[in-house]
């Protein structure tokens, strides 16, 4: 009866002050949240303790831990964290063990002068807790924002301000190698789900003070952290401030993975090409750093996007630049090939064996004619019915679960491919064409890239089931047009190639030595143009002659 | 109309045009039956031409000779007639079930009869049809018709004319005692002023009867196989003659088409006793002249050549420069032989198969317009020709000039 009465008069007493909305039942998000944000924190501890578990509804997660505090134990201290978010040690050592261990302390120090509660707040904020940072707040939504990101929050009576601490603490994947861009040589490890750890990844690069990080605050329910990276002086202010503009305008509820932000902030939407590169190598994205671009790092995600890039880059793997700049050119030009034939080796084949008999030498083409032969479809369903039993094979196989993958892949690509071949479905040579693309496909480091490659192949396939080789040709004509047309962050698709920048070509197709590469790229970087001095070429000391 | 629904519009208009076209023209590759070689000959019907071509098996020409071997022939060879080629051509479906594609085809052989009346009938499709090659070899068969010769067999080969474009490129580049004729070069000299056409002569030759070229599998019918030698002259569109091995040679020296080859000298103080020289590099310039109102063409070739092996054993008292010298001097005299026979010979026909006419129009344009009106058959043949012929023998090889046989 007693308590019944109780919860009325608060209810009471509620209504009274924060007039709406009286409950949260029936009450929107968007409200609920301009709700939050308008409170203020009160003097009144068990006040201020109401309304936070109002605003977290008393979740089963929310701990609360009343202490007393200060000469004669007569202060109510509250200390409150999300269970499971906090290092439980660091909680005690560095929070609640010093105040409970003070206490004594302070009322020997404290007895000759009385102290006013908000000066015991600040003795407590400056002297007492031993957490490495401590913020201190006034707005309720500040301190919901610090306890659900794994702080533990301090409340004193009689003071209508919080202090929270650092106390974070979870499970987490450790850094690991990387699963998508495997590199024989180089650093062996990647980005993780930890936007703290990546940022941390990248300073043990790059350890200079002129790395600089800023944070966003992106999604209105999530409220993902969002930071981008750059080195101040090298990189273009304009650049930096067009990727602010662009991460603050998003509104959006949440953010789950740095392919959202891609979206919200790329230049070309409907390109089947991708204007920002995601990567998860460290390496990879503090090169891209010292080049001039800027780094974006989302929270929860281990990818990590860089802007500007150009097509250049989704060719380049960050070995090539750890390997002798032979390896790494050959590779450079293999993969310039393999990506001009995923494009159109397919369409080729469809445009020979359907209008341009003559082009082939003539035993190739008897020997296509031979294997045709009984083959039921005319080349393009062939063609088509491969090519989309390969997409199938490829997704079966990322989404299988590990244990029967492999035995799908055998089943799907053996014995499947050579039944079909055997059974007169389809010709041999296709089944080659068709693989030889799809290994072809996959030689971009990265993976966004060779999924556009796949896809741009079935209108290429159309278009020389129609035309001929002459519709091949349109259809490189129309992607050539459509690449010259592309910018990323201001700077055009194609660069070094068009525009031409004849100092950026020394890292295209070619990769020259390390000793040549005396430029940052003129396109991204205008201050310190200037990487290296140029004579480092390595030469043996010249020697007298003794004899 | 709203910028949206134009673009829509923009695209769909491409799309459908691209899908209207459909697969115009399309041809499956399974759907042809290739030519790989064509004869042309006069049909029974005085009127008619008959044409005979030789179509690929695709299934078995690649077919592995898995289990024993396939032995079932790689081609199939048909005849047809009409009252022109293309109409020849055309009348081939009602026997064979697939298109006939032509772009890979690689001989055309007449028989020597229809080259004798004349071809201007016959050619106009070779060169009008897109999917001709101009790169066609262009034969004719001596002393029989082109359809015999596409009977016989290159045992080394599954196709014949696979097997006779071997033969050719190989004769080029060992012999050059044949010429090398495509259809773009017999089409130009058709219309060229001042150079008549020449073509490759196939033979056909009776292997003796206990020869089997196909060893003991298959002891069978075959004992005919084809040669390439020589040339044939035309005149016009008609064959007027044959060049035998020297001549045609001579041919080769004098338009500087000679790919290889071997002169074969006596040795310079031993009778019937042989060296052969190997040619390795050659060079020929024609150099023309209007000398006394009379045309006069300056022939000067120089040959290198590598010595390749000898008869028997030779010591010279007199040492090796000297030795060197006399093999240089009889090779000189070889080639100069052989373009005066080729001369002489085409002098006989009427027929400026050297383009020396040619030469004229380029370099004395007004003398040839009074020269042009009978070259062949006045011109040509009273023409001066002088052959200056400069022969090295370069090489001998790290064993030199002698190899201590017998001893």
């Amino acid at each position: 009866m007693v308590l019944l009465l109780e919860r009325l008069w608060q209810r009471l007493r509620r209504k009274k002050e924060t007039p709406q909305p009286r409950d949260f039942d029936g009450v929107s998000l968007s409200e609920l949240l301009e709700f939050i944000q308008s409170q203020d924190l009160v003097s009144d501890l068990k006040e201020n303790e109401a309304m936070i578990k109002q605003a977290l509804g008393d979740s089963s997660d929310l701990t609360l831990r009343h202490l007393r505090f200060g000469r004669e134990l007569q202060i109510p201290v509250l200390v409150l964290h999300i269970d499971g978010m906090v290092d439980s040690e660091t909680l005690m050592n560095g929070l609640i063990g010093p105040i409970l261990g003070k206490s004594s302390w302070l009322s020997e120090e404290e007895s000759g002068q009385r102290l006013s509660r908000s000066e015991l707040f600040l003795l407590m904020k400056e002297q007492i807790l031993r957490n490495s940072s401590v913020h201190e707040t006034a707005s309720l939504d500040e301190l919901l924002d610090y306890l659900v990101r794994g702080n533990a929050v301090l409340l004193m009576d009689g003071v209508p301000k919080a202090l929270a601490c650092e106390v974070k603490g979870w499970a987490e994947r450790n850094v690991q190698q990387p699963t998508t861009e495997v590199a024989v040589r180089g650093p062996q490890n990647a980005f993780i789900e930890n936007r703290r750890v990546n940022t941390t990844l990248l300073r043990r690069i790059i350890a200079s003070p002129l790395l600089w990080f800023e944070d966003f605050k992106v999604g209105a329910v999530t409220n993902t952290m969002v930071t981008i990276a750059y080195i101040k002086g090298l990189v273009e202010d304009s650049l930096v401030e067009e990727v602010r503009e662009r991460i603050s305008s998003i509104e959006i509820d949440a953010i789950f993975e740095s392919g959202h932000i891609e979206e919200l902030i790329e230049d070309a939407p409907y390109s089947p090409f991708p204007t920002i590169l995601r990567t998860e190598r460290p390496d990879k994205v503090a090169a891209a750093l010292l080049e001039g671009r800027v780094a974006i790092i989302t929270d929860g995600t281990p990818y990590v996007l860089v802007v500007p890039v150009t097509f250049q880059s989704f060719l380049t793997a960050a070995e090539d630049y750890y390997e002798r700049f032979f390896t790494g050119s050959v590779v450079r030009f293999i993969r310039a090939v393999a990506f001009f034939l995923a494009l159109t080796l397919p369409s080729t084949y469809v445009a020979v064996t359907n209008f341009h008999q003559e082009l082939l030498p003539t035993s190739l083409t008897l020997s296509i004619a031979a294997q045709r032969e009984g083959v039921p479809f005319v080349a393009i369903v062939e063609a088509l019915f491969l090519e989309v039993s390969f997409e199938l094979l490829r997704e079966a196989g990322i989404r299988l679960p590990k244990a029967i993958g492999p035995a799908i892949s055998i089943v799907g690509a053996l014995i499947l491919g050579e039944a079909a071949v055997s059974a007169g479905l389809v010709s041999s040579a296709l089944v080659i064409v068709v693989a030889a693309t799809a290994i072809a496909s996959f030689i971009s480091p990265i993976y966004s890239m060779s999924i556009s490659v796949h896809l741009l192949r079935f209108p290429m396939i159309l278009l020389a089931g129609t035309l001929g080789l002459f519709g091949v040709m349109m259809g490189l004509a129309a992607i050539l047009i459509h690449l010259c047309s592309v910018r990323s962050f201001g700077v055009p698709y194609l660069t070094p190639l068009a525009p031409a920048v004849p100092s950026e070509w020394k890292d295209t197709v070619v990769r020259v030595p390390m000793w040549k590469m005396d430029t940052r790229p003129k396109s991204l970087v205008k201050k310190e143009f200037i990487r290296q001095s140029p004579r480092q070429r390595p030469q043996p000391p010249e020697q007298e002659d003794t004899e | 109309m709203t910028g949206n629904s134009r673009k829509v519009l923009v695209v769909m208009l491409i799309v459908i045009s691209m899908l209207l076209g459909g697969c115009w023209s399309r041809r499956d590759v399974e759907r042809l039956a290739f030519v790989l070689a064509v004869a042309v000959d006069k049909a029974q019907d005085p009127d008619k031409v008959q044409l005979t071509v030789e179509l690929a098996r695709p299934s078995a020409l690649t077919a592995t000779s898995q289990g024993g071997g396939s032995l079932e022939s790689a081609v199939w060879r048909v005849s047809s007639t009409g009252y022109t080629v293309f109409d020849a051509i055309r009348n081939f479906a009602s026997q064979v079930p697939r298109q006939l594609f032509w772009s890979h085809n690689r001989l055309i052989v007449f028989g020597e009869e229809i080259a004798r009346e004349g071809l201007e009938d016959v050619l106009d499709a070779f060169f009008r049809d897109p999917e001709m090659r101009r790169s066609v070899k262009v034969i004719v068969c001596k002393g029989d018709t082109g359809a015999n010769f596409l009977l016989v067999d290159v045992p080394l080969e599954r196709v014949l004319s696979g097997g006779i474009q071997g033969i050719i490129s190989s004769s080029v580049e060992k012999l050059s005692t044949m010429v090398d004729i495509g259809l773009n070069y017999f089409g130009r000299a058709l219309s060229a002023d001042g150079l008549e056409p020449i073509a490759v002569r196939g033979e056909i030759i009776d292997l003796p009867p206990d020869e089997d070229p196909r060893g003991s599998l298959e002891r069978t019918k075959i004992s005919k196989a084809p040669r390439i030698t020589g040339a044939a002259v035309f005149k016009g569109t008609k064959l007027v003659g044959w060049l035998d091995k020297p001549e045609a040679r001579g041919f080769n020296w004098i338009k500087g088409k000679i790919g290889g080859g071997v002169i074969t000298v006596e040795k310079p103080n031993e009778r019937n006793k042989f060296i052969a020289v190997e040619i390795v590099r050659t060079r020929s310039n024609i150099k023309t002249e209007i000398v006394g109102g009379k045309p006069k063409v300056t022939i000067k070739v120089e040959c290198m050549g590598n010595f390749a092996d000898r008869e028997n054993v030779y010591v010279n008292p007199e040492g090796v420069a000297p030795t060197v010298l006399s093999i240089e001097r009889q090779m000189a005299a070889v080639i100069r032989n052989e373009i005066e026979a080729a001369v002489k010979k085409a002098k006989e026909f009427g027929s400026d198969i050297f383009g020396f006419g040619e030469a004229f129009y380029r370099f004395h344009p007004k003398e040839w317009k009074r020269l042009r009106e009978d070259w062949n058959d006045k011109g040509f043949r009273e023409l001066q020709v002088e052959v200056e012929v400069k022969a090295m023998l370069r090489r001998s090889g790290l064993i030199e000039l002698e190899v201590p046989l017998g001893k």
